[in-house]
C-alpha cells in the first residue's frame, strides 16, 4: 500500500505529509483488531504506534461466542488449547463455594449459567492474543509508524491534520482513537465523557487451584467487590478481585501466604490448595462512556469510547463490537463515495452501538452496586436485600437473557458477527 | 444573449451576475429570494456541525436511492470500485457538492450546476482540496439545455421544492436526458405531516436548516410531480420515501408522505 506523500518545502527543511484516509491510534488490543478488520474490509489505513511502550498487560480476557466468531473470520483465533481455555459454567454467589462447586450436577447456591455443557466463552490471556495480532498484522501490506510525545491534532474541514512533537505530520480524513480508557485523543478533542462513581481497584494474579476446574468460571459478591476466577488451561484460573482503594492497597501488600489466606476466606476452605503462579497487579477502576463516540474526524473504539467494570468480563467484547460496527458504517461510506469524515457515519455508529454499551453498562453498574453493598446505600439490609436480587436474577427468564446478552452479537449486529 | 454572457463570466463578479439574473425574470426557474438565502449560507455547505447537518446526515440515503434508480435503469459496473466509470452526470442544484463529489468518488464524470456563485465556488475550491474533477457551472438546466448537452443520469436532489416554474424546469430535464438515460427527483413532500415534520420541525424547532430555506407553498406532492413530469415527457415509475430515524437517520419506506424519491426516464427516447 502506498500512502501519498506530500513535501512541503519550509525554507530549507523539507517536511513530509503522510496522507492516508485513516489513522489508527493506540497500542493495545483494540487497536491491533481493528487494524486487521480494516484490512478484512479493505480499507486503507496507517497504523501509529506511541514510542512509550512499557506497557504489559497481565490481564486475561474473557471471549464470548460472538466475539470468537469474529476473531475467527479475521485469522486472529490460532491458540492451542495453551493458550484459551473454555467456559462451560458460570457459578456466582454471594456465599462461600462449597466443596463440589466444581460439579456440574450437583445442587449449587446461587446463580448457575450454563448451556447444556455448551461452550460460553473462552478465556485467553491478553499478550496471546497481543501477540497473534502482531503476527497477524506485520503480514499486512499497511504502514506502521511510530510517534513521539503527545500528538497535537487539528479537525479541519478538509481533514484532519496531525503532528507529533519530533513535527511529523499526517493528514487523513479520520482518526480512530483506541487508546485506552485514559485516551489522550478523546481528552485534546475535547469530548465530554461520564464516570461513574466506583471507588475500586482490580488486583490481577494467576493461580493454581491444584484441581480440575472442570471448565467453570466462578465470582463471588463480597461486600467490597466481586472476586471472579477465570478457569484456565485444566487446574488454573485468573483471578481478578475487585476492592474498595483503601481495602486494594492493604491486601496488594501482603505477603503471598497472607494472600492467599484472604482468598481462601473468600472462596472457601476447599481452596486451601490454591499456590500463585503469577505477580499481582493492580489495575484502576473507572467505569466511563462517551456518549458522543467521537466527533466529525474522530471515532472512539474500545476502552476509549466505554470502559467497564470487569465483573461481567465484557469490556473487550464490547470493544470487538466497536469494531465490527466501525468496519460496516465505513465500508458503506466507501460504497456510497463519501469520505470517512463524513457526519453520518458517525451518527450510524453510535445508534448502531448505543443500546449494547448503555445496557452492559447499566448491568454491569447494577450488579456490582446491589450485590457489592459497602459501595452503596444498600449498607443497612445488606443481605436480605441481595437475596432479593439475586432470586431475581435467578428467575429463568431473566438468567437466560442475561447469558444471552453475554454471549454476544444480541444487541448489535454486523457483518463480522454473521455466519460465514 | 443573456445566458451567453453569464456562462462566460468567472468567479469574480458575483454582484454582476445576480443583476443580471434578476433581469431575465420571465424564462427561468429559479426563485431569487431562495437564491439569496442560500448564498448566505454558502459557507456552511461543509461544516458537518453547521447549519446543513441534517442535509449531511440525509446524504447517505439520497446515495442510496440514486445508486438504485442507476442499477435499476442498467447503467453501472457493480462488481467494480468505481461503479459510475464513464457515466455523464448531471447534478442540478448542486450546492456545496454533497453529492457531487461522492459521485465523482464513484467514477461518474460529473457535471454541478447552480444558480449561485458564491456556492459554486465553495463546490469548486472543495472539489479541488478532495483531489476531484468536477465540472462546477453558474447555470440553470435551462441554459444548459439550450446548449444542447446530454447526460446518462441526471438528479435533482431537494431542488425541486425551490422551483418556482416546475414545468419549464422538467421540460429542461427532457431535453438533457440521453436517449436512455435516467432521472432522479428528491424533494420534500407538501402535506400537513411533512409540514410539520420537514419544516417546522428541522427548520425552526432543531434548527437543523436555517430558517425559511423551504417555503411550504412549493412542496410537491408525489401525484403532482408525476403528472407533471408525465407531461414534460418524463415517466416516474418509483416512488420510495425517505423516512427520518430518532437517532438522525434515515431509511426507505413505501410511505412518501415526508420526503420521497422518484425515478425514471424518458417517455419517448429523445432522437
Ligand atoms: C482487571 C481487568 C480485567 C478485565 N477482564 C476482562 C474480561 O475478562 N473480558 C473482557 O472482555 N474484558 C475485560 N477487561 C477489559 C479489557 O481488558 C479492556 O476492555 C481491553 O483491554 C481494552 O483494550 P484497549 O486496547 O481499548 O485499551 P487498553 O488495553 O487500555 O490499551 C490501550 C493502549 O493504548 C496505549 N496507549 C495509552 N495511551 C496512549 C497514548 N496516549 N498514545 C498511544 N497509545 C496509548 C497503551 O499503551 C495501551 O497499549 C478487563 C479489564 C480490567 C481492568
Amino acid at each position: 500500500m502506498q500512502t501519498n506523500n506530500i513535501r512541503i518545502l519550509h525554507g530549507l527543511n523539507i517536511i513530509m505529509v503522510n496522507k492516508t484516509p485513516i489513522v489508527v491510534v493506540g497500542n493495545g488490543l483494540t487497536a491491533e483488531v481493528m487494524c486487521s478488520a480494516l484490512n478484512y474490509f479493505g480499507l486503507e489505513y496507517t497504523r501509529l504506534l506511541s514510542q512509550r511502550n512499557d506497557f504489559v498487560d497481565t490481564r486475561t480476557t474473557t471471549i464470548n461466542m460472538a466475539s470468537q466468531k469474529m476473531l475467527s473470520r479475521l485469522n486472529l483465533w490460532s491458540f492451542s488449547n495453551e493458550n484459551s481455555t473454555e467456559i462451560r459454567n458460570i457459578l456466582v454467589s454471594q456465599h462461600k463455594f462449597s466443596e463440589n462447586c466444581f460439579d456440574r450436577n450437583s445442587e449449587k447456591s446461587g446463580l448457575h449459567f450454563f448451556l447444556d455443557g455448551e461452550i460460553m466463552a473462552w478465556t485467553i490471556e491478553n499478550e496471546s492474543l497481543l501477540k497473534n495480532c502482531q503476527k497477524h498484522n506485520s503480514k499486512l501490506p499497511s504502514n506502521i509508524e511510530n510517534y513521539y510525545g503527545n500528538l497535537n491534532i487539528e479537525y479541519t474541514e478538509n481533514g484532519v491534520e496531525i503532528n507529533d512533537i519530533r513535527d511529523k505530520k499526517w493528514r487523513t480524513e479520520l482518526i480512530i482513537a483506541c487508546d485506552g480508557a485514559n485516551s489522550a485523543i478523546r481528552k485534546s478533542a475535547g469530548l465530554r465523557s461520564t464516570s461513574m462513581a466506583t471507588n475500586q481497584e482490580a488486583i490481577v494474579a494467576r493461580i493454581n487451584l491444584n484441581r480440575l476446574h472442570h471448565n467453570f468460571a466462578v465470582q463471588r459478591f463480597l461486600p467490597d467487590g466481586p472476586l471472579a476466577l477465570m478457569p484456565i488451561r485444566t487446574q488454573e484460573a485468573a483471578l481478578v478481585w475487585s476492592l474498595s482503594k483503601t481495602k486494594s492497597a492493604n491486601i496488594f501488600n501482603l505477603s503471598e501466604g497472607e494472600f492467599k489466606r484472604k482468598i481462601i476466606n473468600a472462596l472457601g476452605d476447599n481452596f486451601n490448595k490454591i499456590t500463585l503462579c503469577s505477580e499481582k497487579k493492580i489495575w484502576g477502576l473507572k467505569p466511563s462512556v462517551t456518549r458522543s463516540m467521537g466527533r466529525p474526524g474522530l471515532i472512539l473504539a474500545g476502552d476509549s469510547n466505554h470502559s467497564i467494570h470487569p465483573l461481567a468480563g465484557m469490556g473487550f467484547n464490547l470493544a470487538l463490537a466497536d469494531i465490527a460496527v466501525i468496519c460496516d458504517c465505513l465500508s458503506s461510506a466507501k460504497k456510497n463515495g463519501l469520505s470517512f469524515s463524513h457526519p453520518s457515519i458517525l451518527s450510524e455508529y453510535r445508534a448502531r452501538r448505543r443500546l449494547e454499551v448503555e445496557a452492559i453498562i447499566a448491568i454491569t453498574q447494577g450488579l456490582n452496586r446491589l450485590f457489592s453493598y459497602n459501595s452503596f446505600k444498600f449498607k443497612i439490609f445488606p443481605s436480605s436485600l441481595t437475596n432479593i436480587g439475586l432470586g431475581i436474577m435467578d428467575s429463568l427468564p431473566i438468567k437466560k437473557q442475561l447469558a444471552k446478552i453475554a454471549a454476544g452479537g444480541v444487541l448489535t449486529s454486523a457483518s463480522l458477527f454473521s455466519d460465514v | 444573449m443573456l445566458y451567453l454572457v453569464i456562462n462566460e463570466l468567472t468567479a469574480n463578479t458575483q454582484v454582476t451576475i445576480l443583476i443580471l439574473e434578476k433581469n431575465m425574470a420571465t424564462n427561468t426557474t429559479i426563485d431569487f429570494e431562495d437564491k439569496d438565502q442560500f448564498d448566505a449560507i454558502a459557507e456552511q455547505w461543509w461544516n458537518p456541525s453547521g447549519s446543513l447537518k441534517s442535509l449531511h446526515q440525509f446524504t447517505p440515503i439520497r446515495i442510496e436511492y440514486i445508486k438504485n434508480s442507476i442499477k435499476r435503469h442498467h447503467f453501472g459496473e457493480w462488481e467494480k470500485l468505481r461503479p459510475l466509470s464513464n457515466l455523464q452526470i448531471l447534478d442540478i442544484g448542486c450546492g456545496g457538492g454533497l453529492l457531487a463529489e461522492p459521485m465523482s468518488k464513484l467514477g461518474g464524470i460529473v457535471t454541478g450546476i447552480d444558480s449561485s456563485l458564491s456556492t459554486i465556488e465553495i463546490a469548486r475550491r472543495h472539489a479541488k482540496s478532495s483531489k476531484l474533477e468536477i465540472d462546477y457551472q453558474v447555470s440553470t438546466a435551462e441554459r444548459l439545455a439550450d446548449k444542447g448537452t446530454k447526460f446518462d443520469v441526471i438528479y435533482a436532489s431537494e431542488v425541486i421544492e425551490h422551483v418556482s416554474d416546475r414545468s419549464l424546469f422538467l421540460n429542461s430535464i427532457q431535453r438533457l436526458l440521453e436517449p436512455k438515460g435516467v432521472v432522479i427527483i428528491t424533494t420534500i413532500n407538501r402535506n400537513l405531516f411533512s409540514f410539520a415534520l420537514a419544516k417546522i420541525s428541522a427548520e425552526y424547532i432543531f434548527e437543523l436548516i436555517p430558517k425559511g430555506t423551504h417555503d411550504f407553498t412549493k412542496f410537491v406532492q408525489p401525484s403532482e410531480l408525476r403528472s407533471e413530469a408525465k407531461e414534460a415527457g418524463i415517466i416516474l415509475d418509483d416512488f420510495t420515501g425517505f423516512k427520518p430515524l430518532l437517532d438522525g437517520r434515515f431509511k426507505f419506506t413505501s410511505i412518501t408522505t415526508v420526503n420521497y424519491g422518484a425515478s425514471g426516464s424518458l417517455a419517448r427516447p429523445n432522437i
